[in-house]
């Protein structure tokens, strides 16, 4: 049965189901810089129950499963985001069966759970971030007194382990920065805590990719942020993280990966292309054809390109891609709920979903 | 008065309950040695609270005494006796988990170690075999095994008194006594030791006299002097009592040591060695041995006595590779550089540009920026300001140097004293406020601080022992120079006779109390003649003593020997007392009574005597005054030597050698006074010199009498 | 001999005083003794600590659980902190704190018992051994556990096909996923963004108490209630059960080696090669058990110069020539004198005769929780060796020496001993001018190993973290 909620009928989208569950989940994305986008999707969920009228389990689930599927049809590297949602609809599977868990007093019903969850929409929000301090202040303990770190991207979460760990007085390291030159915007995000860094005194050097094995030397770990945690423990992360996996693997450096737990996806990549995302990093062409690139700046990140971003790749700059790093070069994954080996992953996702 | 650990609850005792002793161990700290090898800093502060690698010296003799199973231990300390108490009754030494069932302070009135063990005899503390070490003894040796040998010596013979531990070292090792070097003859077969000398690690002095029985009635002979002598004696009541019986005994080793096995023949106590070639066994002798025994605490020689073994509660030192020992809450500046071998306690900042290596840094220290510290010893707040050097020096708690000061090796900056910006501290010098010694209870007087040294309105003055040649000492205690070693030892500040003896005075150094015509007070270079002098004079004179030759080629052979090394009159004089004095006391032994011994030494060869004394006509008898000075001096170390003072000077007044007045004025000389056991051996002069005073000839004779048997 | 009169205070010693002397002297009296060094090395480490705790425990007044478990964390505190380097130490005391939560979860809510049982009853025919585990570690009460003998019967029998297993340890451990408090935890990390507002746990603790699955969940809230619960005195013994519970973990100490050497016939095999090091009684009881049924050939590596005379020791008479192992007075049959040929090898043959040995096995000082483990020195060089050789490294450790904590810091885990044993003291020149190091242990890193052996069975070295959260809560992992 579909539901008619036209207090959530938006007069400049009309674009079926009722509710435009897409342009929330960008004006959510947008409002806040520091939201990830699996928190920026449960978000726009939230807001799809809150505008809908269900009032059973089968209904919201089903409601969810729509909205769900648009958001990420419409937009072209959903992977993170798809963490998001399917953490999102688990939880409501396993609460709604089991209310009681949740001991809102007696009267546990679906509506006492939507209440609980309409009520604590921001709170999401703040747990999440609370749990990006919780990895910073937990992760820099892996920076040691006079340590050398390499990291790359714009990574929030990387940053703000820098920051605390810049913060604590007594502990000298420096960082080396892997800064690509073209000008997309985690790479301007780079800048920005490049930045910042640099003002919290810490001796920050900024190279370009190609630079990375020359400068491996002097680094005693390489600590990435990541876009997506997948079952077998590899990471998606942002071009050129695997070759710097592969790099620091080969020099026997450590290689850790920074990435609250709601990153954790369910994926099983085996190799770079089976990513259930189209970039056309390779793209071989003969001389002729020549297409004139037009991009709007996009403000999203990575994920948020649409389809001719997606085109643009082929032209100049594959910065804004993704790649996969497979579990064996990643020597630990610092989450809130620990370190864990990657091995690890599969089984908290196999928690939830079995 | 003393702070009791709590006694006897057995069980907290650690030892093993099978073939347990009825009699628990027992130990004696001597936490003061009696010297002033570290002052200034023993002015304010007692010896064994200084800092070693930051922690008090004391710590790491508890520690070794703890870890050998010592279930009773009494300290016994001199000055700042309340320093010491309320740092040990804060200890955890006292609480109740200490693993010490029991542990006194001795508050003794005693000015020497000799007087230290007699006092403790009277108290009859101890009832079985106990430990003697040092306050300042830094060890790691387990003690079973010398234990098990002592006592299974012990019941096989109840004159083995005394096993000394002693750890196997080279030739050359920065650990061992530089200033001195022991000399050990033992006999390999039994472990025992037959002659122990002291002699000044100089060249040209290394002379060692045998008794020629030892050779022939050991068949093996061991001469070490390759040992780490840590002063870890394990003693019976007995060698307390010999203490007592010898009450001229000052120094364990050179007096009763030394004496005690001389005179095996007499008490047939014998000593026995344990030597060690393992573990960790030194003694915080000097400055020097401070330097090398912190070096080897940070490059993990004391193993598990290193800084991160946290001896103390509440230290948190963590190692780092290169022997980097840093505490929690160390702030250091991110472009500030730390060498190996570094030690840096809580609370202390190093600013920028700053290089520290090879130093040990206390706690709430501030280093400036671009400071240079190299293998110096900062004691906690102490502060250091921008562009300073400091290299090989010690600076004390709450020191402050100034802006772009050099403090040049060797230097001794103690306790609160202020450099300005700029002063350039010469190596040598040691800066104090402390006047003199803080004694119970009164306050520090603080000296008025001298510009010349400290810089204007800084605080401080350079520090002078009532012994004017004391910063040579110092200096050879820090930093290693050469030629100042046969100094080294002129520390013995007149106020102090017991430092004298308390360790490593070769027996001619003592004379040294006597005006600068002192052969060793001169500069070192002559002092060598002089040196040989001495040695080559006492010994044929001794020798030819022996063989009974003629007094006139006795004095030819010394003109001859004099005008080679043109020694001073003083120093034949002296030679004649020491070689006299050797062969009397050697004819005592051999059953000859005093008086006869007399006899035979001095009236035979009384021109010797005549002829070393240019006074007979002058009024002031500044020779025989001299001549009787180095007598006395001499006899303070033979046993009875008061008897042999009597009725060597009641003789020389007869044979009219020394004149009455000579006597007297000797009598009445300041020097023949001074320092404990002076005053012993003169006592007993005294009824000759009043008899003097009512000159009558009889009761002198009885005297001798009475003195000769 | 009088000697006996100054044995120098050790484990023995400890022990002794500890049954006479209040907990605090006693804590004082051992971070003493773990200063000098006169205990050391896990297993005295452990007995010692696992004592002193029951004695807190003993000695602890009241039923408040809260209480008792800050008096434990404090107590552990200060152990640890004297010697931060024996991580067996921590291990202990959390493991001990484990056990109190367990206890209160058995009480505090009934029904997650009947959860718990189910789940235990359902994974039965799966994974005796790691239910067993789970039994004996968290729930003292259950019968099974009380008849150890039995328990351990199942177990070591378990053991050997989980011997066959160890090609796949994956499979084996993933179903211990359903453990308890592992469960717990995890379900958490990933829900835990849901959790309610005024949960004031969450911040804090890693577990809040509100996501769906509360088994094995300790919070302040169900805490507190225990205390009420117990103030208004219900039926139930904290401190009775916790001392079961250490006193299990006691026989777990006990037991281990002979846990482990269990599997010893599943790993060694006739004429194989092998090589060891270091003086380990874990590792000579391993392979005395495959030398009962087998013929095969060690190759030992001295490890000079800290634990050369120790290795000498036990290859000769099976025991340490050490005075602080007093309490190794179990002495055991010399592999010589089980037939087996012996091979010493100074540590710098170790790569050379590497292409020879078919397999190796290692001592530990301690296993970290990433898989990584600190043992004797010269330990990654053989395992660097193996690698080299494709020579498969086993690693034989009880559970107790497995730490929670991530080393963060590998340095700081490597004790560096008395230089004096590398070069003699005596050598006045040498200790001037150069500077010598002698580190006591190594650290191997996680991938240079293929297999662990615990008295648990045999692991992957990346599932440790695995049989950490079956033995630790995530609680008390910072103390």
């Amino acid at each position: 049965m579909d539901v008619e909620t036209p207090t959530a009928e938006n007069p400049q989208f009309s674009s079926p189901p009722t509710f435009d569950i897409v342009s929330t989940y960008r004006t959510i994305l947008a409002s806040d810089p520091d939201l990830t986008m699996p928190v920026a999707a449960i978000e726009a969920l939230v807001e799809v129950i809150a505008h809908s009228t269900v009032s059973t389990v089968a209904e919201t689930l089903d409601l969810l499963e729509r909205h769900t599927a648009i958001l990420k049809s419409s937009i072209p590297n959903p992977i993170s985001l798809s963490a998001g949602t399917d953490l999102f609809q688990r939880y409501l599977v396993t609460t709604l069966n089991r209310p009681a868990s949740l001991n809102l007093g007696p009267d546990d019903d679906f509506r006492a759970i939507r209440n609980h969850l309409l009520s604590n929409g921001r709170l999401f929000v703040e747990r999440a971030k609370a749990s990006r301090d919780k990895i910073a202040s937990f992760g820099k303990h892996f920076i040691r007194d006079g340590a050398t770190v390499l990291t790359n991207g714009g990574s929030r979460v990387v940053g703000a382990l820098l920051r605390r760990a810049a913060e604590s007085t007594h502990m000298r390291f420096k960082v080396i920065y892997v800064l690509p030159s073209s000008t997309s915007v985690d790479s301007s995000e780079g800048h920005q805590i490049v930045a910042d860094l640099r003002s919290h005194n810490v001796p920050v050097a900024t190279i370009p990719d190609s630079a990375v094995a020359y400068s491996l030397g002097k680094v005693d770990m390489v600590i990435v942020g990541a876009e997506g945690v997948v079952e077998n423990g590899g990471i998606i992360s942002r071009m050129g993280t695997y070759q710097m996996g592969l790099l620091a693997k080969s020099k026997g450096k450590p290689f850790y990966v920074v990435a609250e737990s709601h990153k954790f996806v369910r994926l099983y990549p085996l190799s770079q292309f089976d990513l259930p995302i189209e970039q056309t990093v390779i793209d071989f062409k003969v001389s002729t054809t020549d297409k004139s690139v037009s991009a709007e700046p996009n403000d999203e990140g990575i994920a948020d390109m649409n389809a001719e971003e997606v085109r643009k790749f082929s032209g100049n700059s594959a910065q804004d891609a993704v790649d996969f790093t497979p579990p064996g070069l990643i020597s630990g994954i610092i989450t809130e709920a620990g370190v864990l080996t990657p091995s690890a992953v599969s089984e908290e996702l196999i928690k939830i979903w079995f | 008065m003393p702070p009791k650990g709590k006694r006897g609850h057995a069980n907290d005792k650690p030892k093993s309950g099978e073939d347990e002793r009825d009699e628990p161990l027992q130990a004696v700290i001597l936490a003061d040695p009696f010297e002033t090898r570290f002052s200034p800093f023993t002015l304010e502060r007692p010896r064994c609270l200084l800092p070693l690698a930051n922690t008090p010296l004391i710590e790491y003799t508890f520690e070794f005494l703890a870890s050998a199973g010592v279930e009773e231990v009494f300290v016994y300390c001199g000055a700042h006796r309340e320093q010491v108490e309320d740092y040990i009754n804060r200890s955890k030494w006292v609480s109740r988990s200490s693993p010490f069932a029991k542990l006194e302070l001795i508050q003794s009135t005693s000015n020497s170690i000799g007087d230290a063990m007699r006092d403790l005899d009277s108290r009859g503390l101890l009832i079985g075999d106990f430990i003697m070490v040092y306050g300042d003894v830094v060890s790691n040796l387990p003690l079973e095994s010398a234990l098990a040998a002592h006592r299974a010596r012990r019941t096989k013979d109840k004159n083995a008194i005394m096993t000394m531990v002693l750890r196997a070292a080279g030739t050359s090792h920065r650990t061992k006594a530089r200033s001195v070097n022991p000399v050990f003859v033992i006999d390999p077969s039994k472990d025992r030791c037959l002659h122990f000398e002291q002699m000044p690690n100089k060249d040209g002095s290394n002379f060692l006299s045998i008794d020629s029985e030892l050779l022939s009635s050991n068949q093996e002979l061991d001469v070490r002097q390759d040992l780490i002598d840590a002063g870890i004696d394990i003693c019976t009541p007995d060698v307390l009592a010999l203490w007592s019986d010898n009450f001229d005994f000052q120094a364990p080793r050179k007096g009763f040591l030394h004496s005690v096995l001389k005179d095996y023949e007499l008490n047939g106590k014998t000593i026995h060695t344990h030597i060690v070639t393992d573990h960790y066994a030194a003694r915080v002798r000097n400055l020097h041995a401070y330097d090398a025994v912190s070096k080897d605490i940070t490059s993990r020689w004391a193993y598990p006595l290193c800084p991160d073994s946290n001896l103390i509660q509440g230290q948190s030192y963590r190692l780092q590779k290169g022997n980097i020992y840093k505490e929690d809450g160390v702030i250091l500046a991110r472009d500030c550089v730390i060498n190996s071998k570094t030690v840096i306690g809580r609370g202390t900042s190093i600013g920028e540009k700053s290089v520290i290596s090879n130093s040990i840094i206390g706690r709430n220290c501030y280093i400036g920026r671009g400071v240079t510290i190299d293998g110096a010893y900062i004691w906690d707040h102490a502060s250091i300001a921008d562009g300073t050097t400091v290299k090989r020096a010690i600076v004390a708690n709450e020191a402050s140097l100034g802006k772009k000061c050099i403090v040049e090796p060797g230097a001794l900056i103690s306790y609160g004293v202020i450099i300005k910006d700029g002063v350039t501290v010469r190596g040598e010098s040691r800066i104090t406020r402390a006047k003199r010694r803080r004694e119970n209870g009164e306050d520090l007087d603080e000296g008025k601080s001298d510009p010349e040294v400290v810089g204007e309105g800084g605080g401080g003055f350079e520090f002078h022992d009532s012994d004017e040649d004391d910063e040579d000492e110092v200096v050879d205690g820090l930093v290693h120079r050469q030629p100042m070693y046969n100094l080294s030892h002129h520390n013995l500040s007149n106020e102090s006779i017991s430092t004298l003896n308390s360790d490593s005075e070769a027996d001619f150094q003592v004379s040294h109390h006597t005006p600068s015509s002192s052969f060793l007070s001169t500069t070192s270079q002559d002092s060598d003649h002089a040196a040989n002098f001495d040695h080559d004079a006492t010994g044929s004179i001794y020798d030819s003593l022996v063989e009974g030759h003629e007094t006139a080629n006795i004095q030819l052979e010394l003109t001859a020997l004099r005008m080679s090394t043109n020694a001073s009159d003083h120093q034949v004089r002296r030679a004649i007392i020491v070689s006299f004095v050797k062969r009397l006391s050697q004819l005592v032994k051999s059953g000859t009574s005093v008086k006869d011994a007399v006899v035979q030494v001095f009236k035979q060869h009384k021109d010797l005597i005549e002829r070393s004394i240019f006074d007979k006509n002058t009024s002031v008898k500044s020779d025989q005054v001299d001549f009787l000075l180095l007598l006395q001096t001499e006899l303070t170390h033979r046993e009875n030597g008061n008897m042999i003072l009597v009725s060597v000077a009641t003789k020389l007044i007869e044979l009219d050698v020394i004149g009455d007045d000579g006597l007297m004025q000797w009598w009445d000389s300041p020097k023949s006074s001074e320092g404990e056991d002076m005053r012993k051996v003169k006592e007993k002069t005294r009824q000759l010199v009043d008899f003097l005073n009512q000159s009558s000839e009889e009761e002198s004779e009885d005297d001798d009498e009475e003195d000769s048997d | 001999m009088a000697q006996g009169a100054t044995i120098a205070p050790g484990l023995t010693s400890f022990l002794k005083s500890l049954k006479t002397t209040p907990v605090d002297p006693s804590v004082e009296h051992f971070t003493s003794l773990l200063k000098r060094r006169q205990i050391r090395s896990s297993r005295p480490c452990a007995i010692a600590t696992v004592a002193l705790l029951l004695r807190v425990v003993i000695e602890f007044k009241g039923k408040d659980a809260a209480k008792l478990m800050e008096r434990i964390r404090q107590v552990g505190r200060r152990m640890i902190s004297a010697q931060p380097r024996e991580l067996v130490v921590g291990n202990m005391v959390r493991r001990v704190l484990g056990l109190v939560r367990e206890v209160v979860d058995e009480n505090a809510d009934v029904e997650t018992n009947a959860a718990s049982d189910n789940a235990h009853s359902h994974h039965d025919s799966l994974t005796r051994p790691n239910l067993n585990s789970s039994i004996s570690n968290f729930s003292p009460l259950k019968h099974v556990a009380t008849e150890p003998t039995d328990s351990n019967l199942s177990q070591s029998e378990h053991m050997s096909d989980s011997g066959e297993l160890y090609r796949r340890p994956s499979l084996l451990t993933s179903h211990t996923s359903y453990a308890p408090t592992s469960n717990a935890l995890m379900v958490h990390s990933l829900f835990g963004l849901f959790s309610q507002p005024e949960t004031p746990s969450t911040s804090s603790t890693p577990t809040g108490h509100q996501s769906p699955d509360r088994k094995g969940m300790l919070t302040s809230l169900n805490l507190e209630r225990l205390a009420n619960l117990s103030m208004s005195n219900t039926t139930i013994d904290l401190r009775a059960e916790v001392m079961d519970g250490i006193k299990e973990l006691q026989d777990e100490l006990e037991q281990s080696d002979e846990l482990i050497a269990a599997n010893a016939l599943d790993h060694i095999h006739s004429n194989e090669i092998i090589l060891t090091h270091t003086a380990s009684t874990t590792v000579q009881k391993f392979l005395l058990a495959a030398a009962r049924k087998r013929k095969f050939t060690v190759v030992h590596a001295e490890t000079y110069p800290h634990d050369h005379t120790a290795t000498h020791g036990i290859l000769l008479t099976g025991k340490k020539r050490e005075s602080h192992q007093d309490d190794e007075d179990d002495v055991w049959k010399p592999l010589t004198a089980a037939g087996i040929q012996v091979v010493v090898i100074p540590d710098s043959h170790v790569f050379a005769i590497m292409s020879r040995v078919s397999k190796v096995i290692l001592a530990t000082h301690t296993v970290l929780a990433n898989g990584g483990l600190v043992a004797a020195a010269g330990a990654r060089m053989i395992a660097k060796a193996a690698k080299d050789h494709q020579t498969p490294v086993v690693v034989v450790s009880g559970v107790y020496k497995l730490s929670p904590v991530y080393p963060f810091d590998i340095e700081e885990l490597i004790e560096y001993g008395d230089a004096g044993k590398t070069v003699p003291y005596e050598d006045g020149d040498f200790v001037e001018k150069v500077d010598v190091e002698n580190p006591l242990y190594d650290y191997v890193p996680a991938d240079l190993v293929d297999l662990y052996i615990t008295n648990l069975g045999g692991h992957a070295p990346s599932y440790l973290y695995r049989i950490v959260a079956d033995h630790y809560r995530t609680e008390d992992i910072t103390l």
